[in-house]
């Protein structure tokens, strides 16, 4: 299939990287707010709201004897008769999976001046790997990294996998994550509503949660085809002729529509954001859907 | 045959096959079109789409129109539709094609030979054996006989237009001897395809082939016929030429050209021809310095070498004879011949000798003083037969004149300012404007005090060329027979005046000598005349053909135009002599219509068209589109999106083809101008070469904007910033000056950028070579400059001469003698004789070594960006000579008449 991007992997991990940053670059730090959660106490740069190690101030308590004299912020308690203790907030990362769908579907651009469903999608995640390691965050590609990492060189690994890795739905339906992680997923989700139940449920069974960025052609949206056309799947298995190809235009429309909002009830029911994305569109207001999307799960 | 008004068709049957259309229609409606194929991924959400599935989409009436088109056209064209066809009888008789191919076929050759061709395609499409006969054939040697059509057009078309008249005596004699020994059949078709001028075996021809079968002479037809072009005789004031024509039915209006040896045109005008006149004469005033650079006067827009005349060293220098004086006394500065060889000589092939031998040689002008009088009867004979005879006064002649004189004398002659005269020594009057010597101007020095007077009453102004102040005639002439008498009332010495003496005899006798005319100027030496450059058919000078022979001298006079002795220029030692297709007095006239047996028909502009094969050409075309149409229905095309309108797009390619396909259509050519011509003519520019050297090239452009810069502070010149021309692509016309720097490594040029300098150099361009080299043209030791020589074998460049002290371009705007750029010292070259072309004596090429780019050039804010040689003194010359150079270009000789000023100042003061 066509694709603006090199065929080359090592070169093609480039381009996409490079895309994705860009897409990025109109945002300010994301850091997503992490959920409180108890178990993942790996230090990092997210407030637990609750007194631990960390950098920020979080509250001054009275000191009790098996503190140590250490403990006296000697500061605060000059100015009263008590001694204080100075406590910071508890602060840990937050690990994101983010998967690219990477199924025949995905493998599809209506027109040469259209970016493939795949790539697109690929770009929206690594943009998001790169706002999200730049704010500290652990990333990692889901099913296909060994653990999550932050930093630059987390976000370079992530982006390779992303880009070029296969996104196969047997990550998303088995892949091991840690409870409570952040999910993404970039898909078409083509597949019918109950599958997607299905696969999420297990997510929802982790108390994983997450956003769904759902790309789609302008093609399978608007459906322009006139006259005697023959469809063709992307895996070339099956075809469908129709002798007038216009007649089946509002049915297909009302079934897209009706899949549309089964996939958004399917989301609002597990608590996910479903992020719709045109390919036609700049890939950045898909950015921006899910900056927000990932923000407001405070 | 079936036919609807000038279409027909061969094959009518074929049409039935039209009824089938509306089968076709609805045969094109029932098959759709083959599916567009699309890769959709929601697939499983289109399945059970509601579809009135397989109910056929049909095709877009547009197709099936199309397609119905293209069935159509392949019917029609099985039914070989024909254009304006010929009734011709069908016959089985062998086809016998005569076709004159001499000079007078040249206008109308291309028909002829698309006649000729029809007639073998006829012949060969019902299988008849044909033979074909060229009257002017150059080696008529191949053996006349019928066979088959292929060999025929074999023929014809190594065939060409030949530049004498055809030989129809031979041809006769051809046919004949075939006839007797039964190569040819006794009756056939006899179709002679002629151009209608008569000639003596015209008869002879008929006579033989009547006999033979049916005879049809196709002639050109009016706009064709041949014109030709008659001996152009020399006048006062130019020389005059006739143009003949066969076919008077309608006026024309016919242009002729005298061209200079070079090919640059000296004088062009136009005769009309009104109805009925078959000759008209016209009168070319030409000044005898370009009349004598005229070598050949054409008919213009029809070549042929009957429409060509050519001129030989008769024309252009005439053989003057001086008669001998027996009473010469060895004093030469008392002679009157002394002084008239003195005065002649510069510009006449003068020989001094007894009548004898001058006559025998062949001269055109006798010049008489009155010691040589005579009156021998052969000088009469001479004069009438065309000769010029110019005679002076003397005392022999005053005290008896004889007859051979344009006015009667009175006895005694006149004296002036002598001792028992009252009267003082008269001066010359200004010459009349209708007098030979109109334009002279006067020498007040040029006195006369004895004359020889004319009787009152016979001295017609017509005849008075010349007279003195008080209104008696100085020089007379008249015309006698063919020839000229002119008598000169003074002798050719200073005896009787001072008019030898003064700078204005000579210029009198080169004008008088004007009228002396070539004649036959073959002196009867021994040797024979050698074709040097012969007239081809198409009135060109080209190489001889192999058949030419030698013309000895004492046949030169009967010679005529023939494969043995073409048309040309014919050398005979340092003599030329000029053999045309019409001699002096010859006529032509058109082919009488009593031929015995011929009936005559005129060359059909519109023959018949037979256009089976361009529309089954055109069938196939459209079957290409209609299979890239067929692909674009299919969505198989990957990027053709079919605008909205197709129909009407497929329509318009369709009408177009068939518009291509019309015989009478022409496209038009347009030509519009790209901005390099435009910003080129609309603004001053001086030009240069692009040599593809990157720095050379910088360095040109520099030198040129700081030249520009500083001719427009300088001068009224304002020339704008120069441009870069490409001498392979762009066209020259525009600019007054082209530098071109010329490299070692210069690469040749093209056959058409050749062709294109030398046209700019002919119509007043300048090019300034520099070799830029002068530094180190002595590693040369003496070779010439490899990519100048190049360049200069390329184009027609005239002699050339190292510049002179006064030569123009020292004085054009700034008085220099040396013309230095980052070097100084390299020779300058122009032109040897600016004169001799006609562009007002300014040299159209300059060739230098000194870099000029490199004193000129300057950056934008107007500082030198090369050291010169001799530091900013030198500088400044160069750029003086910049200014010189574009004044030069664009005034030309100019400031060459400011020579005279300090002259006239001073007569001016008096």
């Amino acid at each position: 299939m066509r694709s603006p991007f090199a065929r080359d992997d090592t070169k093609r991990a480039a381009d996409l990287r490079q895309a994705g940053e860009a897409a990025a670059a109109p945002f300010g730090e994301l850091v997503a707010e992490a959920e409180r959660i108890a178990a993942s106490v790996v230090m990092g740069v997210h407030g637990q709201r609750k007194r631990g190690l960390g950098e920020t101030f979080w509250e001054y308590r009275h000191h009790r004897a098996e503190d140590g004299a250490q403990a006296v912020d000697w500061r605060m308690s000059a100015k009263s008769s008590e001694l204080y203790v100075r406590e910071n907030e508890q602060e840990a990362a937050n690990t994101v999976w983010l998967w690219r769908d990477g199924s025949a579907t995905m493998d599809f651009g209506s027109s040469r001046k259209l970016p493939l469903k795949k790539d697109r999608a690929a770009v929206c995640m690594i943009a998001m790997a790169a706002l999200l390691s730049r704010g500290g965050e652990r990333i990692a590609a889901l099913g296909e990294s060994a653990r999550a990492r932050g930093g630059e060189m987390g976000l370079e690994r992530t982006s390779i996998r992303l880009g070029t890795g296969p996104g196969s739905l047997g990550s998303v339906e088995s892949a091991p994550i840690a409870r409570y992680g952040r999910v993404v997923l970039a898909s078409d989700f083509l597949d019918p509503i109950e599958t997607w139940r299905a696969r999420l449920s297990r997510y929802a069974a982790l108390q994983a949660g997450g956003a769904m960025l759902r790309v789609i052609d302008p093609m399978e949206e608007d459906f322009p085809f006139k006259g005697r056309t023959r469809f063709e799947s992307s895996d070339d298995s099956e075809s469908l002729l129709f002798g007038r190809a216009e007649e089946a235009r509002k049915a297909y429309r009302q079934r897209w529509a009706e899949h549309g909002n089964q996939l958004a009830d399917l989301a609002r029911s597990y608590g996910w954001t479903l992020v719709t994305h045109r390919t036609d569109r700049p890939a950045t207001q898909a950015v921006l859907a899910l900056y927000r999307a990932l923000a407001r799960e405070v | 045959m079936f036919s609807l008004g000038p279409l027909a068709f061969a094959a009518p049957i074929a049409l039935v096959g039209l009824l089938t259309l509306p089968v076709l229609w609805r045969l094109l409606r029932a098959t759709p079109p083959p599916p567009r194929r699309a890769i959709f991924p929601p697939l499983r959400l289109l399945k059970d789409a509601p579809d009135d599935a397989e109910t056929p989409h049909h095709a877009p009436w547009w197709l099936i129109l199309f397609r119905l088109l293209l069935a159509a056209i392949v019917i029609v064209a099985l039914a070989r539709p024909i254009w304006q066809p010929d009734t011709i009888v069908e016959t089985s008789q062998p086809l016998l094609l005569v076709v004159d191919n001499g000079w007078a076929s040249a206008s109308a050759w291309r028909d002829m030979v698309r006649e000729a061709n029809y007639r073998l395609d006829l012949a060969e499409e019902n299988g008849r054996t044909s033979a074909i006969l060229f009257t002017a054939d150059a080696q008529p040697d191949a053996e006349l006989v019928l066979g088959d059509p292929n060999a025929a057009r074999r023929q014809l078309e190594g065939q060409d237009v030949q530049a004498w008249p055809p030989n129809r005596d031979l041809a006769a004699g051809r046919v004949s001897l075939a006839a007797e020994t039964g190569a040819l059949a006794d009756d056939m078709e006899i179709i002679w395809i002629t151009d209608g001028v008569q000639t003596d075996g015209a008869a002879n021809l008929a006579g033989v082939l009547d006999p033979l079968g049916r005879v049809t002479a196709i002639l050109p037809g009016p706009g064709r016929s041949p014109l030709a072009l008659g001996t152009p005789v020399a006048t006062p004031n130019g020389f005059s030429v006739e143009v003949l024509r066969i076919d008077a039915d309608l006026p024309r209006t016919v242009s002729l050209v005298a061209t200079a040896t070079d090919g640059r045109a000296v004088a062009r005008t136009e005769v009309a021809l009104e109805t009925s006149v078959t000759r008209a004469r016209v009168d070319i005033e030409l000044p005898l310095d370009l009349r004598n650079r005229v070598s050949a006067i054409r008919i213009e827009g029809q070549t042929s070498a009957g429409g060509t005349q050519l001129t030989d060293d008769a024309w252009r220098r005439p053989r003057v004879g001086v008669i001998d004086a027996a009473s010469e006394d060895g004093q030469p500065l008392l002679s009157d011949l002394h002084y008239v060889m003195r005065a002649i000589e510069p510009f006449t092939e003068a020989r001094r000798d007894d009548l004898d031998a001058l006559l025998s040689a062949n001269v055109s002008a006798l010049i008489m003083v009155d010691a040589a009088r005579t009156d021998d009867p052969r000088v009469v004979n001479f004069v009438n037969e065309g000769g010029l005879l110019i005679r002076f006064a003397g005392p022999r002649l005053a005290a008896r004149p004889d007859d051979l004189l344009p006015v009667q004398l009175r006895e005694g002659g006149r004296l002036f300012g002598s001792a028992l005269s009252w009267e003082d020594p008269q001066t010359l009057a200004p010459f009349a404007p209708d007098s030979p010597f109109a334009g002279l101007s006067v020498p007040p020095e040029a006195t006369v005090s004895r004359q020889v007077l004319a009787e009152p009453g016979t001295a017609a102004a017509d005849r008075v060329w010349a007279r003195l102040n008080d209104g008696t005639p100085l020089v007379t002439a008249m015309r006698q027979g063919e020839g000229w008498v002119v008598l000169f009332h003074v002798t050719a010495g200073p005896d009787w005046s001072d008019l030898p003496l003064t700078g204005l005899f000579p210029r009198m006798l080169r004008r008088v000598s004007a009228l002396a005319q070539g004649g036959s100027a073959t002196p009867t030496q021994s040797g024979a005349y050698v074709i040097d450059r012969a007239l081809d058919g198409e009135g060109q000078l080209s190489n001889p053909p192999v058949s030419a022979r030698p013309v000895p001298a004492q046949s030169w006079e009967g010679a005529v135009a023939s494969p043995l002795t073409p048309p040309g220029i014919y050398r005979l030692g340092a003599a030329s002599a000029a053999l045309n297709v019409l001699r002096a007095g010859q006529d032509i006239s058109a082919l009488p219509r009593s031929l015995p047996g011929v009936t005559f028909a005129n060359l059909e502009m519109p023959a018949e068209r037979r256009f089976a094969g361009p529309l089954l050409a055109f069938a196939l075309f459209l079957l290409m589109i209609d299979a890239l149409i067929g692909m674009a229905l299919a969505g198989r095309l990957p990027r053709l999106r079919l605008p909205r309108r197709g129909g009407a797009v497929a329509a318009l390619i369709a009408g177009l083809g068939l518009f291509w396909m019309m015989p009478s259509a022409e496209a038009q050519q347009g030509q519009y101008l790209d901005s390099f011509e435009v910003d080129a003519a609309l603004d001053l520019r001086f030009a240069y070469i692009l040599t593809g050297n990157r720095d050379i090239d910088a360095r040109s452009r520099a030198g040129l904007t700081g030249l520009s810069r500083e001719i427009w502070a300088r001068s009224a010149m304002e020339p704008t910033d120069p441009m870069a021309v490409d001498i392979e692509t762009n066209e020259l016309v525009f600019f007054p000056i082209i530098y071109w720097p010329v490299q070692t490594n210069a690469p040749d040029l093209s056959a058409e950028a050749a062709a294109r300098v030398s046209r700019y150099i002919q119509s007043g361009g300048l090019i300034v070579f520099d070799t830029q080299d002068a530094d180190m043209a002595a590693t040369r030791a003496g070779a010439p400059h490899p990519g100048l020589a190049r360049l200069l074998n390329a184009i027609d460049v005239p002699p050339l001469a190292p510049v002179d002290p006064e030569h123009v371009l020292t004085k054009s705007f700034y008085l220099l003698q040396e013309f230095p750029g980052r070097i100084t010292g390299g020779q300058v070259w122009v032109e040897a004789d600016p004169d001799g072309a006609s562009r007002d004596g300014a040299s159209g090429v300059i060739i230098g070594s000194n870099d000029w780019a490199s004193a000129w050039a300057t950056d934008d804010s107007g500082q030198p960006l090369y050291p010169v040689e001799g530091g900013e003194r030198q500088r400044e010359m160069a750029r003086r000579f910049g200014v010189n150079l574009a004044m030069y270009a664009l005034t030309g000789n100019y400031k060459a008449d400011q020579v005279h000023v300090p002259a006239l100042l001073e007569r001016l003061g008096q």
